[in-house]
């Protein structure tokens, strides 16, 4: 009999391990669910910093921010007196906040979702976001509609998150009450996209690498050094793709002065390809780069070897059109 | 727009008389009389950037130079629409050159002169639940003639008024305060109180012109009292727009005024007048701050007092500058 009841007893304590067991998988860290903690929120006023690209829906790092900026929104969550900073734009939470940056060849913007960030003496809170315009050198504080953002949006958002866009709703109501808000029906980004923004243009600005040139180098003279610099290191490295870019899609036009979609942009990667081959051993010298004052054109300088490159603007970018060798 | 005329009677051994009359200031584009606005906007524009209030103005004013958002530039998860803080606060200039046929505004003493006009007005206002718009505005304004500069006087106004579309209509009610004086501030001529109401509406014939028919009762409270009375007033503007700068209009109004008591033991009378006034005019505004107009009126005054009957012929051009802020 004693034997029974210790065995009973033994079974209850498994059973209650086991239970509390169960109750640990449903209720706490599940596999599915460490990716979203290790990433997110909240414990105490404490947020981890995060960012994730909201078209893949994959966590980046910080040094992966630029680049993935140029494809896509980033939804980033950032602890209290963080500064971030890409692109030549930089600003600082002076609380937990969720942010969704978003960046074109224009414009970067910063909308705040919950918390409040800095830069250069302007705040933002829930509902406004700031907006870094390229070639301008102040940055400004826009209101975006908060509650046309929950209905719309099909981002993720967690719940202190929307409570937070709520609040601003309100806020944003009894502004536009007194007629001190008013819609304007545009898109944030929508006063950006003029009608120099083509479908094909799109096709050599939007791109990680062009992107990156113009927003870190808003001064035009100092983009054609660093495009010639960057042409130059990619001819030498092998980095096809950097050479590609580069390269001024009007080599590539028809006879109508078009660029024919389904064409040029291979053309333009076998173009690349021929050049990379045929310099990349001359280039493997110590190389030096000079800015010819008569054109705007540089003198590349490897060893014995001279060429010159031609740079020409494009829909506020600066391409090679040209690089050959000097024939003395 | 207000209007302001002037009467000089010889007969009353008065300086002068002034009247306040009534303009329909819902109406854009629409000057009743005399009187515009010069005021200057300075643009303050980043070097080598627009702001992003000159870009949302660019795109609301040609919605073309706008591309669409497509699918290229945009993530799934958009829904970033822009919202504004209006500019509620304007400051305008109105100068207008005017030519009359009778200055006087008596057909007994008919006198052709030039008149220059310049008004200097701060205003704000804001829409209510997206409804109900209010303004306050003060001004200061001045005239000139040129022949008979006893004419000469100048003022300050005040006025506060709201407006509500009820339906297709929209009702209005206004107060104006006024105190005019003569050209050197050593004489106070007059100084009055309106209190109007209107109603008017837009009746949309084409794509580019409407008919807006109004009413309106308008109470004058004057010191001196002499000058204190009640009008109504009748009309209709037929607007068309040349091109989206250009616009014409073409307006008829008859009123009728009853005075309280206007100098009834020296005139023996009560005055009642009853006017008709017909007018056309041409306004461009390239831009949103400025505005130029070009009006000729031509009224008639049929009054119980014989003196006081006039037809008078005028001929303005003017310029408003505004600076919203």
């Amino acid at each position: 009999m004693i034997r029974v009841i210790r065995q009973r007893k033994r079974y209850r304590k498994f059973f209650i391990v086991l239970l509390g067991f169960l109750f640990l998988v449903l209720h706490g860290v599940s596999p599915a669910q460490s990716d979203e903690t290790s990433a997110n929120i909240r414990n105490g006023g404490q947020y981890e910093l995060s960012f994730r690209r909201t078209d893949l829906n994959v966590l980046v790092t910080v040094d992966e921010l630029s680049e993935a900026l140029a494809e896509s929104s980033v939804l980033a969550t950032l602890p209290k007196d963080y500064t971030l900073s890409f692109y030549n734009a930089y600003f600082k939470t002076l609380v937990p906040s969720v942010l969704l940056l978003r960046a074109n060849t224009e414009v970067l913007v910063a909308a705040v979702l919950l918390g409040e960030i800095q830069a250069k003496g302007k705040s933002a809170e829930p509902g406004e976001a700031i907006v870094w315009p390229v070639g301008g050198k102040s940055i400004e504080v826009v209101t975006f509609d908060a509650e046309k953002f929950l209905e719309k949006s099909q981002l993720n958002l967690r719940p202190e998150v929307i409570a937070s866009l709520v609040s601003a709703v309100g806020q944003q109501e009894r502004l536009k009450f007194w007629g001190l808000l008013e819609q304007v029906d545009l898109g944030l980004f929508s006063p950006f996209e003029t009608g120099d923004r083509t479908s094909a243009n799109r096709q050599y600005l939007e791109n990680p690498l062009v992107v990156s040139f113009i927003r870190q180098y808003p001064d035009t003279e100092e983009l054609g050094k660093a495009v010639a610099e960057a042409f130059v290191d990619a001819l030498r490295t092998g980095e096809l793709e950097t050479v590609e870019w580069l390269i001024s899609p009007q080599l590539f036009v028809n006879d109508r002065g078009q660029l024919n979609s389904s064409e040029w942009i291979e053309l333009r990667q076998d173009f690349a390809f021929l050049i990379m081959i045929e310099y990349w051993e001359s280039l493997q010298n110590e190389v030096t780069l000079k800015s010819t004052s008569n054109d705007s054109g540089w003198l590349v300088t490897a060893a014995t070897y001279r060429y010159h490159l031609w740079l020409e603007p494009l829909d506020g970018m600066i391409f090679v059109t040209g690089f050959e060798p000097i024939k003395e | 727009m207000r209007s302001i005329s002037c009467q000089y009677d010889f007969g009353l051994n008065r300086v002068s008389k002034w009247e306040l009359g009534r303009g329909h200031w819902i109406i854009p584009f629409i000057i009743t009389g005399l009187g515009a606005v010069l005021s200057v906007e300075a643009h303050a524009q980043e070097l080598g950037a627009q702001t992003i209030e000159q870009r949302v103005q660019q795109a609301q004013e040609d919605p073309t130079s706008v591309i669409p958002q497509d699918g290229f530039l945009l993530p799934r998860e958009d829904g970033l629409i822009l919202l504004r803080r209006p500019k509620l606060f304007s400051i305008e200039s109105d100068s207008s050159y005017q030519f009359t046929d009778n200055a006087f505004l008596s057909d007994k003493q008919k006198s052709y002169d030039h008149i220059l006009t310049q008004s200097l007005v701060a205003r704000a206002g804001t829409q209510i639940a997206q409804r109900l718009d209010v303004f306050v505005s003060g001004s200061g304004f001045m005239s000139r003639y040129h022949r008979n500069q006893g004419l000469d006087f100048n003022g300050f106004t005040g006025s506060v008024g709201a407006s509500l579309p009820i339906n297709q209509w929209v009702m209005s009610i206004r107060y104006d305060g006024s105190a005019t004086y003569n050209r050197n501030f050593d004489s106070h001529l007059v100084t009055l109180h309106n209190l109007g109401w209107d109603i008017s509406s837009a009746m949309p014939l084409d794509q580019r012109t409407a008919l807006y028919p109004f009413f309106s009762v308008l109470r004058v409270w004057a010191d001196p009292d002499d000058f204190s009375n009640t009008s109504v007033a009748l009309g209709a503007t037929l607007v068309h727009s040349l091109t989206e700068t250009l616009v014409t209009f073409l307006q008829g109004q008859a009123d009728f005024r009853a005075y309280d008591d206007f100098f009834e033991p020296s005139t023996l009378e009560v005055r009642q007048d009853f006017g008709a006034r017909l007018l056309v005019a041409l306004n461009w505004t390239p831009r949103e701050w400025v505005s130029m107009n070009f009006f000729a009126t031509i009224a008639r005054n049929e009054s119980t007092i014989s003196t006081l009957r006039y037809t008078n012929f005028l001929l303005s051009p003017s310029l408003r500058l505004i600076f919203r802020f």
